[in-house]
C-alpha cells in the first residue's frame, strides 16, 4: 500500500479509530516503513499533548448551588407561564362580549374554509365527468375523431384491442369500433364503457366474452375493435364510476344498455 | 449512573422536580466541561449549561425512552455551545489574558512554574481550536477531549461514523500542524514533552 494512503489512515490509527480490517494493513505497513513510523510518532506526540492539555485545562468546578439555581429558574419560568395563561383567561372572562367576538371570528373562519373547499375543491374526476357531459349529451354512440374533443384529449388511444396489453393500473375505458360506412372513416362507435381497479386483471375480458362474439359480429372482425383508456392511479371506485357513468350517459353504448 | 439517569428522568417526566435537580447535580460537570471546551470561557460555559438544563426540562414531555437520554443531553450541549459561539463570535476574541483570569477560578491553583506552562498550553489549544471548522470542533471536543468513542460521537451528532472519522482526521491533521508550528516557534515544551 502507498505511504500517502497510509498517512491518511494514520490520523485515525493513532486514536484507535480505524476499522479493524484497515488497522491490520496499517500495522503490517508500519513494520517495514520507517517514514510512516516516524509520522505516527509525530501524531502520537501531538495527541499526547492534547491529552495533557485536556487534563490540565479544566473549566473549574461549578458552584455547588448550580442545580438549585437552575431549578429556581425553571420554577420561575413555570410560574410565569401559568400567570400568562391566567391573564389570558381573565382578559376573556372580564368581558363576555370579547368571548362572543372570538367565538364569532372562529365560526366565520371555519365557515369560510368549508365554503372555499366546497366551491374550489372538486375532485378531478368530478370535473372530467362534468366536461364529458357538457360536450355532448346526445346519447349517440358515434364519436368522430377530433384531437380537441375532451374524450380524445383525456383518454389514451384508441388502440386495437387485439394488440393492446392491459396495464396493472386502475382506470376507465371505452371499447369501440370504427364506423363500417365509407362516408365516416374517422368515426368510432362506442360499444362498452367500464372501469376497474386493476385493468390487467380483466385481460381477455371474461365479462365481455359472451358479448365479444356479438361485437365481432357487429364489427365484422376482431381487428376492428378498439379501446381507449383513462388511467387513474390511486383513484377510488367512486371516482372511476363518476367518469364511467358520464361516458355511458353521453354515448349510450350498446352493451351498457343491459342487452 | 446509567440506571440512575433513566430512573431520575422517569421521575422527572412525571413531575418530580427533586429528581431533575439530582440529574443536574450528576451531569452538570460534564455538560459544563463540554461547553467550556467549545467556547473556551468558564463563565459562558456555565450560562450555556444552565440554558441546556432549562431547555431540556421544557422538552421532557417529548422524550422517547427508547433513546439514550444522555445522548440527547450532550447533543443539546454541543449545538447550544456552537450557537452561542456563532451569536457572540467570542472565539475570535479569546486572548491569553482572559485565559489567565480563568485559572483563578480553579479550586487547586498550580505552582508558578506549572502555571506558566499551563498558560502556554492553553494558549496553544485556543489557537488550534480557532482553526477548526464548527463540525471539526464538535468532533474534536467529544472524541479527543471528552473521550467518547467514534460510535458515541456519531450518535450525539446524529451523523454517520464515517462522517465522524472524516472530521476527526482533518482535525488531527490541523492540530498536528499547529502544534508543530508552536514548537518550532520556540515553545518546545509541547511536542518534545514526551521525549
Amino acid at each position: 500500500m502507498k505511504c500517502k494512503k497510509i498517512k491518511n489512515q494514520l490520523l485515525l490509527f493513532v486514536g484507535d479509530d480505524l476499522p479493524e480490517r484497515k488497522k491490520k494493513s496499517v500495522e503490517s505497513h508500519l513494520k517495514h516503513c520507517p517514514t510512516c513510523a516516524t509520522e505516527l510518532k509525530g501524531l502520537r506526540d501531538a495527541k499526547n499533548s492534547v491529552h495533557r492539555i485536556s487534563q490540565i485545562d479544566l473549566p473549574g468546578t461549578l458552584h455547588p448551588g448550580f442545580p438549585g439555581k437552575v431549578m429556581q429558574k425553571i420554577a420561575k419560568e413555570q410560574k410565569n407561564t401559568t400567570l400568562e395563561r391566567a391573564k389570558s383567561l381573565i382578559w376573556l372572562t372580564q368581558n363576555p362580549a370579547r368571548i362572543a367576538g372570538v367565538f364569532a371570528a372562529a365560526i366565520i373562519l371555519i365557515v369560510s374554509a368549508v365554503i372555499f373547499f366546497i366551491s374550489s375543491g372538486k375532485a378531478p374526476s368530478d370535473r372530467l365527468a362534468e366536461k364529458i357531459l357538457s360536450v355532448s349529451e346526445s346519447g349517440s354512440p358515434e364519436l368522430e375523431w377530433d384531437p380537441e374533443h375532451i374524450f380524445f384529449k383525456t383518454f389514451d388511444g384508441p388502440y386495437r384491442l387485439d394488440n393492446w396489453e392491459a396495464p396493472k393500473q386502475s382506470g376507465v375505458y371505452a371499447v369501440m369500433h370504427k364506423s363500417p360506412t365509407d362516408d365516416k372513416p374517422n368515426t368510432y362507435i362506442i360499444d362498452y364503457c367500464g372501469q376497474g381497479y386493476n385493468l390487467s386483471s380483466y385481460r381477455g375480458y371474461p365479462w365481455l366474452r359472451h358479448r365479444i362474439k356479438r361485437l365481432v359480429a357487429r364489427t365484422g372482425a376482431t381487428e376492428n375493435v378498439y379501446i381507449a383508456v383513462f388511467l387513474m392511479p390511486d383513484s377510488s371506485k367512486l371516482e372511476r364510476r363518476q367518469i364511467e357513468e358520464a361516458l355511458i350517459k353521453t354515448f349510450n353504448p350498446y352493451f351498457n344498455r343491459g342487452v | 449512573m446509567k440506571n440512575d439517569c433513566a430512573e431520575l428522568i422517569k421521575k422527572a417526566c412525571s413531575g418530580d422536580l427533586a429528581a431533575y435537580q439530582e440529574f443536574i447535580r450528576l451531569y452538570s460537570p460534564r455538560v459544563h466541561a463540554i461547553a467550556y471546551q467549545i467556547v473556551g470561557n468558564s463563565i459562558d460555559a456555565q450560562d450555556i449549561a444552565q440554558e441546556v438544563f432549562i431547555r431540556l426540562y421544557r422538552s421532557l414531555r417529548t422524550y422517547k425512552p427508547q433513546f439514550k437520554f444522555t445522548t440527547w443531553l450532550y447533543r443539546l450541549t454541543v449545538n447550544h455551545s456552537i450557537d452561542y459561539l456563532r451569536k457572540h463570535s467570542r472565539h475570535k476574541n479569546i486572548s491569553l489574558e482572559n485565559v489567565q483570569d480563568e485559572s483563578k477560578l480553579k479550586d487547586s491553583a498550580p505552582s508558578p512554574d506549572s502555571s506558566l506552562e499551563l498558560n502556554e498550553l492553553k494558549g496553544a489549544i485556543q489557537k488550534i481550536s480557532e482553526g477548526l471548522t464548527w463540525k471539526q470542533r464538535k468532533v474534536f471536543v467529544l472524541r479527543e477531549l471528552q473521550g467518547f468513542s467514534t460510535n458515541e460521537v456519531a450518535q450525539i451528532l446524529k451523523c454517520r461514523v464515517s462522517t465522524v472519522r472524516v472530521h476527526l482526521s482533518k482535525a488531527r491533521k490541523r492540530i498536528k500542524v499547529a502544534l508543530l508550528k508552536h514548537a518550532l516557534s520556540g515553545h518546545s515544551g509541547l511536542i518534545s514533552q514526551e521525549e
